[in-house]
């Protein structure tokens, strides 16, 4: 499916359900606009260009994302997940340092030395600033930083 | 007369050293917080709040604006430099600035940005010192319908943010919008949209989703298409700052649109609720509208990056004009700045220039001197900041992450804004793969939460009827404008078809 295909279907739902829930919520209640005016209003704006993007469509299809470039934005993604995920385990700053080190190793095949001399330093200067001077609670884990 | 007495009152006040002193460390550190992603100036100024508990409350306050006005030079290095805004008044800026750093312009972009922020800063002083009181007064005569009405007029400027195709555009801008109603409803206390999770409750926290959307997805599209990228890593080699100065032909395109901007800016300070970011936004609108060549901006011009700036600033100086006559702070900053002078014992209120004037016009005076040491301090600062952009692409996606999540999650700390944070730079690489415009939809995320307040506060003040919109000449003014406004593309496309005509006959 091309990308402003895509793009026409999500906003569609999206628009609908903002639609029927601004309804739910009260579009006009006590002689004024209630919780649901604006998504009401603005729900049925995106569900009418939607239909109008997806006609564009029909005529042209317009880009697509290749499967290289959804694994990528997947892989992406899902170690930035799983860094944030380990923050409650490993702490907040050993996380990022673990992340920083396995991207320069796996994806840019950095030796781990060099990855290590790029990373330690990063995550010393964000420790001193976030920590240090801002006082900035981060989750802690094992090691209590 | 009696200003300018005041005025030398309030110099012998701030040329003191300890306060030049201060004025200058609190103009450093605004300009660090400032470029950090996610620490805004609220942050910075509560932050740095208790350790001002025992000085003296002229020399804290004047740090304390010192680092609220710095903190509009720091938002925009990061903006430029990595395309993540420091903080919210920096999300216009990132759109020409990154694209001049991409043009290897880095230093240039650097340069006007620090030059508008300071004549931005400048200008909203001088009208600070003549008319602050009595502009503190007419910023209270906008009520909501005149506020619901000038948003009515920012978003119909979505259409020159659009794009090559307008569908897609008011798609991005009606998204934006629907994103805003996220959260308690602010009128009824009623929920929405929030899916049952508590950290939605005061809607989509905002700087998460630009972080995630500017700088995420930039990771995200320098991975995806690593072979676009490769050898455009270095674009800027010499770093000097003879280098960094802008050409005659970008000052002579930036002078005009620094003034108006400044003018711009001072003035939406001033209206309480508002503050810099909204500032930014119209003053990037109006120069889309009256520039010559409104197709440049959003592709590396300058004079997009002046505008930005120069009304970001002159937004913090105005912010402080009802904060100290009327004792209204017109921001999130000067919310708690009031707290602070409170805690100072001191009241701010039109007694205060009365009853304060050292105090007052030492903060004003300072601001002259404040603006001019930042100033210096980021133009000089920029042959070192522009090292960022030595770093390789291999070396700066990891660590662009790395400041995402770190600034994302020091807004609340939550980690709940670091989903948020994926999600916004997933659906930004989506928006940018498919040229679907990021700023219409930031403008109405932005807008969306005074506009529906604005909007349903004037149908409670009249009771239902509509008419309160066209009742009052600033609310119809405002309309007017917005109306002609929405029809102008419409009829220059009308006129240009109807002149090309006879000449397209002509040549049959």
């Amino acid at each position: 499916m091309s990308g402003d295909r895509l793009a026409a279907v999500v906003s569609f739902v999206v628009g609908l359900y903002w639609f029927l829930q601004g309804l739910a919520y009260g579009y006009w209640i006590d002689m004024g606009p209630g919780p649901g005016f604006i998504p009401v209003l603005f729900g049925s704006l995106t569900v009418i260009l939607s239909i109008s993007l997806f006609l564009q469509t029909l005529r042209h299809k317009g880009a697509t994302m290749s499967a290289g470039e959804v694994r990528t934005i997947l892989l992406v993604s899902a170690a930035v997940g799983v860094t944030i995920f380990l923050m409650h385990i490993l702490g907040a700053f050993t996380s990022l340092g673990l992340f920083l080190v396995a991207w320069l190793c796996l994806l840019e095949h950095y030796p781990l030395l060099a990855a290590l001399k790029i990373a330690v330093p990063t995550i010393l200067v964000a420790y001193l600033v976030f920590i240090v001077w801002l006082q900035v609670p981060f989750p802690k884990g094992f090691f209590g930083f | 007369m009696e200003i300018w007495n005041y005025l030398l009152l309030g110099f012998g006040q701030a040329l003191q050293p300890v306060n030049v002193l201060f004025a200058f460390l609190g103009g450093l550190m605004g300009v660090i917080v400032g470029a950090l992603p996610g620490l805004g100036s609220v942050a910075g100024v509560a932050l740095l709040l208790p350790l001002t508990f025992k000085m003296n409350p002229a020399t804290a306050i004047i740090m304390l604006a010192a680092l609220y006005y710095g903190n509009m030079f720091g938002g925009s290095i990061s903006a430029i430099l990595i395309n993540i805004p420091g903080d919210s008044p920096g999300v216009m800026t990132a759109l020409d600035g990154n694209q001049l750093a991409k043009q290897g312009r880095a230093g240039q972009a650097l340069f006007m940005a620090f030059s508008a922020s300071f004549c931005g800063g400048l200008i909203g002083i001088i009208i600070l010192t003549l008319m602050g009181p009595l502009l503190a007064f007419f910023g209270l005569k906008f009520g909501p319908p005149e506020f619901a009405s000038l948003i009515v007029l920012a978003l119909t400027s979505i259409g020159w943010l659009l794009g090559d195709n307008p569908v897609k555009g008011v798609i991005a801008g009606a998204v934006g919008l629907l994103l805003a109603t996220i959260g308690v409803d602010m009128i009824q206390g009623q929920p929405r949209f929030t899916f049952g999770l508590v950290n939605l409750s005061a809607g989509v926290p905002f700087i998460p989703f630009v972080i995630g959307l500017f700088g995420l997805s930039q990771v995200l599209l320098m991975q995806a298409h690593s072979e676009e990228f490769a050898g455009k890593e270095n674009p800027y080699q010499k770093l000097s700052l003879s280098s960094s100065f802008p050409t005659p032909a970008d000052w002579a395109r930036s002078a005009w649109t620094i003034v108006r901007s400044a003018f711009l800016g001072f003035y939406i300070g001033l209206l309480p609720g508002s503050g810099a970011t909204t500032a930014a936004f119209l003053s990037y609108i109006a120069e889309k509208r009256l520039n010559r060549n409104p197709e440049r901006l959003g592709k590396g011009a300058i004079e997009g990056v002046a505008a930005s700036e120069a009304a970001n600033n002159a937004a913090s100086i105005g912010a402080f004009a009802p904060l100290l006559s009327l004792g209204i702070p017109g921001s999130g900053t000067t919310a708690i700045l009031l707290g602070g002078l409170m805690m100072w014992g001191l009241t701010p209120g039109p007694l205060l220039f009365k009853e304060e004037p050292q105090f007052v016009w030492g903060l004003i005076a300072s601001m002259y001197v404040g603006n001019l040491l930042v100033a210096i301090t980021c133009i000089l600062a920029i042959p070192f900041l522009v090292y960022v952009l030595k770093v390789p692409r291999s070396v700066l996606a990891p660590i662009i992450v790395v400041i995402c999540l770190l600034g994302a999650y020091s807004v609340n700390n939550s980690v709940f804004d670091l989903w948020v944070m994926i999600f916004a730079g997933l659906l930004g690489y989506f928006m940018n793969r498919f040229s679907f415009p990021i700023p219409a939809l930031v403008l109405s995320l932005v807008l969306g939460p005074r506009l529906q307040t604005s909007i349903r506060q004037s149908f409670m003040m009249s009771h239902g009827s509509a008419l309160i919109f066209l009742n009052r000449p600033i609310s119809l003014s405002l309309l007017l404008i917005a109306f002609i406004l929405t029809l102008l593309p419409a009829l220059s496309a009308w006129q240009k078809k109807r002149r090309s005509a006879p000449a397209a006959e002509a040549t049959r």
